[in-house]
């Protein structure tokens, strides 16, 4: 029987992937914890074969740092990530991770049981792009990689000076950058653009 | 060619073609030298052209704003970046009847001479209120925006949740137009199976029936001793815990780090926390059972990550090596307090 434990904040979510895993005749329940750094802990003993992991868990801990951490010294342990928030870059992350899959909860048709067995078969299942979203007159497809960096600095409530050293840039390129986002979505101010892109989740920076 | 000594009248001349006002002063304020526009600037202040340099930035310093003019002291007004001493370098701001702004000006030229200027600086001034402003509201936008990003991740679990209860809420809502349907419809004993089906499948939608260990309560403790005990090693905490949620969390963190480490690299099966509070801050010691003497630790990913975490917040590390190892932790009480420097 595979061994899975499912790190999951939403107990609601939780009972639902439990009883999934209840029903299914090749999949047994190890443990069911709410929060990612608990994660690494629970693989201590080697006994975990996949982990169904949240994003954002409880006490704001990121499943994706976890599972980086878990990767490193049980790269035999298959890793799925599962969120609901848009977020751009989780992707990219879970990637550069080496997590095996990655699961939307609200998006896509793809069954969550369906990816466990494909993951569980070695394959490698990650959604082919993020959702669209759309952020005022713009796609979220729309952005490119710096305009996201530059809008995760801004989220983060960064001076446009603090921005240009983080990134490395001059300040002249910042504002640039910042007029051409304005310019897309429409909208007068960086407020405005930082409120959307949070709401929508587009934008998560402590993950 | 010889140059030719420019005269007294000359010099005069000169001064009162520039357009600010300007005085020149012995240190007792006998004026040396003193052009039309400042005369005129001082006169509509005090009512006195000046006289004696020292009397009249006297008057000027306890100026009382009148139909004429207003003096103003507001934080924005641009200022000399190389004023750097104050006692030998002062600056007045005056707004006229005719709203122009004037910057007055006290120098030290030598130990000698006293010099006053006076500039108008009315579109600087209207500038500087105006980038004021605009400080004001951005520095708002920004408290907003951190507030707005520190709610969110809340506020999408709760949105998460409420989607989940409305599925449920769907699927009863389902079984019971269908039951209704079918009893109306006299329809009830060849629709049974299906009915039967949807019924147990909505039942045990909202039955909890575990077949393993599930995490009972969301408390940061609870969730850790269980996982602990999962694979064998036992936390045991003694002494009074830290009240507030933050400093926990860092007790945690540091916890699990030393558990993991007292697991993988020396098989322990029991960790021990020990609590004290000191002066300002509460003294942590996390020690194991492990079976692996080490008389030096070289710190690895996990214990550089956890002390520049502890730092951040304005808590100490230090990892001690003596037969086994330990770390000693220290949380300060207020760690909002202790919290200095680096952005949020």
């Amino acid at each position: 029987m595979i061994q899975v434990l499912i790190v999951e904040d939403s107990r609601i979510t939780r009972d639902a992937i439990e009883r999934q895993i209840a029903k299914s005749e090749k999949y047994v329940l190890y443990a069911s914890i709410e929060n990612a750094a608990n994660a690494e802990i629970a693989c201590l003993r080697g006994c975990v074969d996949l982990i169904l992991m949240d994003v954002c868990t409880a006490d704001e801990e990121s499943g994706l740092k976890a599972a980086s951490k878990i990767k490193q010294y049980n790269p035999k342990t298959k890793i799925i990530i599962m969120t609901s928030m848009p977020e751009h870059s989780f992707i990219q992350k879970a990637k550069a991770c080496g997590c095996n899959g990655f699961w939307y909860k609200e998006y896509g048709s793809t069954a969550l049981m369906e990816v466990c067995d494909r993951v569980m078969n070695g394959e490698y299942v990650y959604p082919e792009d993020t959702p669209v979203i759309r952020i005022g007159y713009s796609n979220s497809t729309e952005f490119t990689s710096r305009e996201f960096d530059i809008i995760r600095e801004l989220a983060q409530g960064r001076k446009y000076e603090e921005i240009a050293a983080d990134l490395d840039i001059k300040l002249n390129t910042v504002k640039y950058h910042i007029k051409n986002i304005l310019q897309k979505t429409g909208y007068q101010n960086t407020l405005q653009l930082v409120a959307e892109v949070v709401e929508k989740r587009l934008i998560l920076p402590k993950y | 060619m010889i140059k030719k000594k420019p005269s007294a009248k000359m010099i005069k001349k000169a001064i009162n073609s520039y357009p600010g006002g300007i005085c020149f002063s012995a240190l007792d304020g006998r004026v040396v030298l003193v052009n039309e526009k400042m005369n005129q600037l001082v006169l509509e202040l005090t009512g006195h052209t000046i006289l004696n340099a020292k009397v009249a930035w006297e008057k000027l310093l306890n100026f009382t704003n009148n139909s004429h003019a207003q003096k103003l002291a507001q934080s924005w007004l641009p200022k000399d970046t190389d004023n750097k001493n104050e006692s030998t370098h002062q600056q007045l701001f005056f707004r006229f009847s005719d709203s122009s702004v004037w910057r007055f000006e006290l120098r030290f030229l030598d130990s000698n001479t006293i010099q006053i200027e006076a500039a108008e600086i009315t579109e600087l001034y209207r500038l500087s209120e105006a980038l004021y402003e605009n400080t004001i509201r951005l520095q708002e936008m920004q408290k907003r925006q951190k507030s707005l990003l520190n709610s969110i991740v809340e506020v999408n679990l709760n949105k998460e949740i409420l989607a989940a209860k409305m599925h449920i809420h769907d699927e009863l809502g389902h079984c019971l137009l269908a039951t209704a349907k079918a009893i109306t419809e006299d329809s009830l004993s060849e629709n049974a199976d299906t009915l039967r089906k949807n019924w147990n499948s909505t039942v045990h939608d909202f039955s909890n029936i575990s077949t393993v260990w599930t995490v009972p309560d969301s408390s940061l403790q609870s969730e850790l001793m269980q996982v602990a005990e999962l694979i064998g090693c036992k936390v045991v905490f003694l002494g009074e815990q830290p009240k507030s949620r933050k400093a926990l969390q860092l007790l945690y963190a540091a916890v699990r780090e030393a558990l993991t480490n007292a697991v993988r690299h020396a098989d322990a099966t029991k960790l021990t926390v020990k609590i004290e509070p000191c002066r300002a801050h509460y003294h942590v010691e996390i020690s194991d059972n492990g079976n692996v003497a080490i008389s030096k630790i070289t710190e690895g990913n996990g214990l550089s990550a956890l002390r520049q975490r502890l730092e951040q917040e304005g808590a100490s590390l230090k990892v001690l090596c003596n037969s086994s190892v330990s770390l000693i932790v220290n949380i300060p009480f207020d760690l909002d307090e202790a919290q200095k420097g680096g952005r949020t």
